[in-house]
């Protein structure tokens, strides 16, 4: 099962990128990995219900954040537990199956993802 | 003081990336308060791997050619862009020389790898050692030009620049105006 991981434009500048990457990269496989700009329209228009202070948004997405797309057992509830460990000022996590689904479709192309393996438990598969 | 900033290109190779190393590798960096500006995750094939290694053949030799490709090629890579002071020559001292056994503890190589030249020949087979990072300026121009497009890469404020690069806030708060070598836009 695949999920997705924001690490926040917040944490990339504490230098808790590397930590978040070598968390999810010790009990996954991480399928796709990049760093981008949000796009302060497109999450304005998502969150238009919301009152939000624009210019603190634009302030925080002047840095990027780190997205990345991890694929094993329980992938979901391992988000959650970092979120809680972390906080949700650093990392965004998909909430469920579903959710996650619809915002890797829509943060990743289809060529920006990768079934590979990695170094497993067992010496010969 | 700014004409001294770089940027440079570093690939945690296959193996790093099938090994779980890519974390700890950008902790390195993260910690000496280079800037990551851009990274991503891709599988290139034959073809990009061979410009990527386009003067490994008359260097080094077919044999060679074909090993790093192989090796280039067998999964994902994450590729980085790194910026600060003398990125280049900062980025290879803290990969290590490309043969692990000559790596010294303490560098990517010297952590993660062990093996020589000699063991890789004997077994015919490209060494692994974990990473690639640009040699020289005009390589790691080269090298980001072909690895990532100009809007893959971000300028952005670092809240720590004030103490790694002795910024003052208002520098820092300006730092679209300058463009540090090795920019591809």
């Amino acid at each position: 099962m695949k999920s997705l991981i924001i690490v926040s434009p917040k944490a990339v500048n504490k230098k808790m990128l590397s930590e978040v990457t070598k968390k999810l990269e010790e009990n996954f496989v991480v399928v796709g990995f990049k760093l981008e700009k949000l796009d302060i329209n497109n999450l304005a228009k998502k969150k238009k219900e919301e009152k939000i202070d624009k210019k603190e948004i634009e302030e925080g997405l002047n840095v990027p954040c780190a997205m990345i797309v991890i694929e094993g057992n329980k992938s979901i509830e391992f988000g959650k537990k970092l979120r809680s460990d972390l906080g949700n000022d650093i990392v965004h996590v998909s909430e469920n199956e579903e959710v996650a689904r619809y915002e890797i479709e829509r943060f990743f192309k289809k060529e920006e993802l990768f079934e590979h393996k990695v170094v497993g438990e067992k010496v010969f598969e | 003081m700014i004409l001294m900033i770089e940027r440079t290109l570093l690939i945690v190779k296959p193996d790093g990336v099938q090994r779980g190393l890519t974390g700890d590798i950008l902790k390195r960096f993260e910690g000496v308060g280079l800037k990551i500006i851009g990274m991503k995750m891709v599988w290139v094939n034959e073809e990009f791997a061979a410009r990527h290694y386009s003067d490994i053949k008359e260097r080094r030799g077919e044999k060679v050619f074909h090993g790093v490709m192989g090796l280039l090629t067998m999964g994902p890579v994450v590729a980085v862009v790194l910026e600060g002071v003398d990125a280049v020559a900062t980025v290879r001292k803290i990969c290590g020389p490309t043969e692990p056994k000559a790596a010294m503890p303490g560098t990517i190589r010297g952590d993660y790898a062990h093996v020589s030249f000699a063991y890789s020949d004997l077994v015919g087979e490209a060494i692994r050692n974990i990473v690639h990072a640009s040699g020289t300026r005009e390589e790691a121009k080269t090298e980001i030009t072909l690895w990532f497009k100009a809007e893959e890469l971000h300028d952005y404020p670092s809240v720590h620049e004030i103490h790694t690069l002795h910024h003052k806030a208002s520098e820092i708060k300006n730092m679209k105006s300058y463009k540090p070598e090795g920019s591809v836009d």
